[in-house]
């Protein structure tokens, strides 16, 4: 009976790796990379997911139909490829990337290409979308982004010329490493026949720009600093004001009449003193007569 | 007779051009280079012609006729120029100031080339990217957002001076009473 | 024979002449120019230089071409269909046209080529003479005002209430 786990534990490994066999490599590639950045990963998990549970109840058949229908999904996919027409060509030029080299795209830049499309034939082309993507560079056919699709709906006339401009911008994320990219013209001929002219169709590496130290920048820093030394020296000047005022207040409510040495009779002019010092002294008037006019004191 | 030979080769030359497979390809982007486009305000319009071809395109011709009279006054610029040659791999752009008299959405279309790609050719048209519709907003609407609004904040002050003015003459003048009265102390 | 060759030297030698320049050259230009250049950033995503000018010849020559130079670039100069008005215009990023006078030198098409081998042979670029300058004076991209009203205005309020605060204190006192 100890058979019965190994073999259960056989049928769990080895149905996964006949799904993958099976299938296409887009499967396979979902397991074997450890990135994830991509979304379509998600999804390719939980296909393989459903597929391990049902295994436990039915190995065989679930399998099988699973494989089956996914192969019969890539064929409706294969069955059309669209192509370019021939009476249709196409140029390309990135307008942005001057500072680098080919095939370099700046990360977090706009980066603007430049489609010309020339009408060969003697029917009007209707020119309608640009589209552009991000591919994984050893695998065309798996997508890690999309990029927004570009609608012209242009009617480009025999024997004219029309250039269509497609933007997009690569995230930070992705700098620093390499990637398929395609760009792609959708267009239709006169009859409604629909071509596709893949324009940009290479791998290229994703670079950051060195923008080096701003001006801005170093003066914000200074700012920040001195933001920050203001800060530390009015805390200071509150923690000194109030150290000031509690023994002061302490002093004037606890001692009472006792110490007569603090006090300061400098603004006093020199009659009342003396006339003060000949009646007897430490009377509270003259207390009284300091707080109220505390005010005129400078 | 070598001599003659030679200038009859190089009179031919000179005639034909540089060899007769090289032609030039014309692209050419048209952007509006605002952020915000305000009725009243500057509009720059920027076209960028790049010859990715192997040999120079004589007689550009760069017309726009995308900016009715009514709807758009031309400030600065030209909108229908030529150039008489453009080298191959090099780029030239062309600018436009324009004033938008009507705010509401517009269509930007594309502007029209036509350029002759190797002597002796048949011009060639061709259109220049087109940027699309946008949405020209009122100069009501950008002042509100972008305006400095001294004016609003001048009245502001004008009406917080009663909450602050009147506590602020009843100290002062109190002050000033007081002062009055220590220095008659003192004398 | 003779004259067959004789002929032929000279019709070559129309043909160079022919070859090496259609164009005209300008005696003694005089200048008219306007021009612009981008004020506000929110209303231009990248600085725009545009100068417009009319240039009258004393032997009357219309329809030239001519090239400019900016320093770091050199473009051909456009002119208006009826030939009598010419535009250049360039485009920097806001960080790289600071504001102060852009020198335009315009060279026609000798003058031109005379420039090409001064820069490839990397000599001084500024010994060439032009065929006339133009200078524009860019008054720089303003960013917005310096400190924004609701600052300034609390900074206001802030010294009011400070003014108010010492005050009371010393009263308190």
């Amino acid at each position: 009976m100890a058979f019965l786990p190994k073999l259960l534990l056989l049928f769990l490994i080895a149905l996964p790796t006949s799904v993958f066999v099976a299938d296409g490599p887009g499967v396979a590639m979902a397991q074997e990379q450890a990135e994830d950045v991509v979304e379509g990963e998600d999804e390719e998990d939980e296909d393989e997911a459903e597929v391990e549970t049902e295994s436990d109840e039915d190995a065989g058949g679930t399998e099988t139909a699973a494989a089956e229908t996914e192969e019969e999904e890539e064929e409706e996919e294969e069955e059309e490829p669209l192509k370019a027409s021939p009476d249709a060509d196409t140029t390309v030029l990135f307008t942005t990337t001057n500072t680098l080299q080919d095939q370099q795209i700046p990360a977090t830049k706009l980066v603007r290409v430049l489609v010309g499309f020339t009408n060969k034939g003697d029917k009007d082309f209707i020119v309608e979308s640009m589209e552009g993507a991000f591919r994984y560079p050893q695998d065309y056919s798996f997508y890690i982004q999309n990029f927004t699709t570009f609608t012209f709906n242009t009617v480009v006339q025999p024997n004219t010329q029309a250039s269509f401009e497609y933007l997009f911008t690569a995230a930070e994320p992705f700098a620093g490493r390499p990637f398929g990219l395609t760009i792609a013209l959708n267009y239709k001929d006169a009859d409604g026949n629909p071509f596709l002219d893949a324009v940009f169709n290479e791998t290229i590496s994703v670079v950051e720009l060195d923008e080096g130290l701003d001006g801005e920048m170093f003066f914000l820093y200074i700012f920040l600093a001195a933001a920050v030394v203001l800060l530390i020296i009015g805390g200071q000047q509150l923690m000194a004001s109030m150290g000031k005022k509690r023994p002061a207040k302490k002093q004037v409510v606890e001692q009472g009449t006792q110490n007569q040495s603090d006090v300061d009779f400098d603004w006093i002019p020199k009659e009342t003193v003396d006339q003060m010092n000949k009646n007897s002294p430490r009377r509270s008037p003259r207390r009284r007569a300091k707080r109220a006019t505390g005010s005129d004191e400078k | 007779m070598r001599i003659l030979t030679a200038f009859a080769i190089f009179g031919l030359v000179c005639l034909a051009g540089s060899a007769d497979d090289n032609v030039a390809r014309l692209l050419a982007a048209k952007h509006v280079q605002n952020q915000y486009l305000v009725e009243g305000r500057d509009l720059t319009v920027t076209y960028s012609i790049y010859n990715v071809g192997t040999s120079a395109a004589l007689n550009v011709q760069l017309t726009d006729e995308g900016f009715p009279e009514s709807d758009f006054k031309v400030k600065h610029g030209m909108p229908t120029v030529n150039w008489a040659r453009i080298a191959p791999g090099t780029n030239v752009t062309h600018s436009i100031v324009l004033t938008p008299l009507k705010s509401g959405k517009f269509n930007f279309t594309a502007a029209e080339l036509s350029y002759v790609p190797s002597e002796g050719a048949q011009p060639q048209i061709g259109y220049t990217s087109g940027p699309g519709e946008g949405g020209i907003m009122p100069e009501r609407d950008y002042d509100r957002k972008f305006s400095p609004h001294i004016l609003d904040w001048a009245a502001f002050a004008v009406m917080t001076l009663p909450s602050i003015g009147i506590p602020l003459m009843l100290w002062y003048s109190s002050n000033r009473k007081y002062r009055i009265s220590s220095k008659a102390k003192k004398h | 024979m003779a004259s067959w060759t004789k002929m032929f030297a000279l019709f070559s030698l129309v043909l160079l002449f022919f070859c090496s320049s259609n164009a005209q050259t300008c005696v003694g230009p005089t200048v008219e120019a306007t021009s612009f250049t981008s004020a506000e950033a929110n209303l231009a995503m990248e600085t725009t230089f545009l100068v417009e000018f009319t240039l009258s010849c004393k032997n009357a020559a219309k329809d030239l071409v001519l090239h400019a130079d900016i320093g770091d670039r050199q473009f051909p100069v456009s002119r208006s269909a009826d030939g009598m008005r010419y535009q250049i215009s360039w485009t920097a990023e806001h960080k790289q046209a600071p504001a102060g006078s852009y020198e335009v030198r315009f060279f026609d098409d000798e003058g031109f080529a005379a420039l090409r081998k001064a820069q490839r042979s990397d000599q001084d670029v500024n010994a060439v003479s032009s065929l006339f300058t133009i200078t524009v004076h860019h008054r720089g991209v303003s960013q917005g005002p310096w400190a924004s009203s609701p600052t300034v205005a609390a900074v206001a309020a802030f010294a009011v209430w400070l003014f108010a605060y010492r005050a009371k204190r010393q009263i308190q006192d």
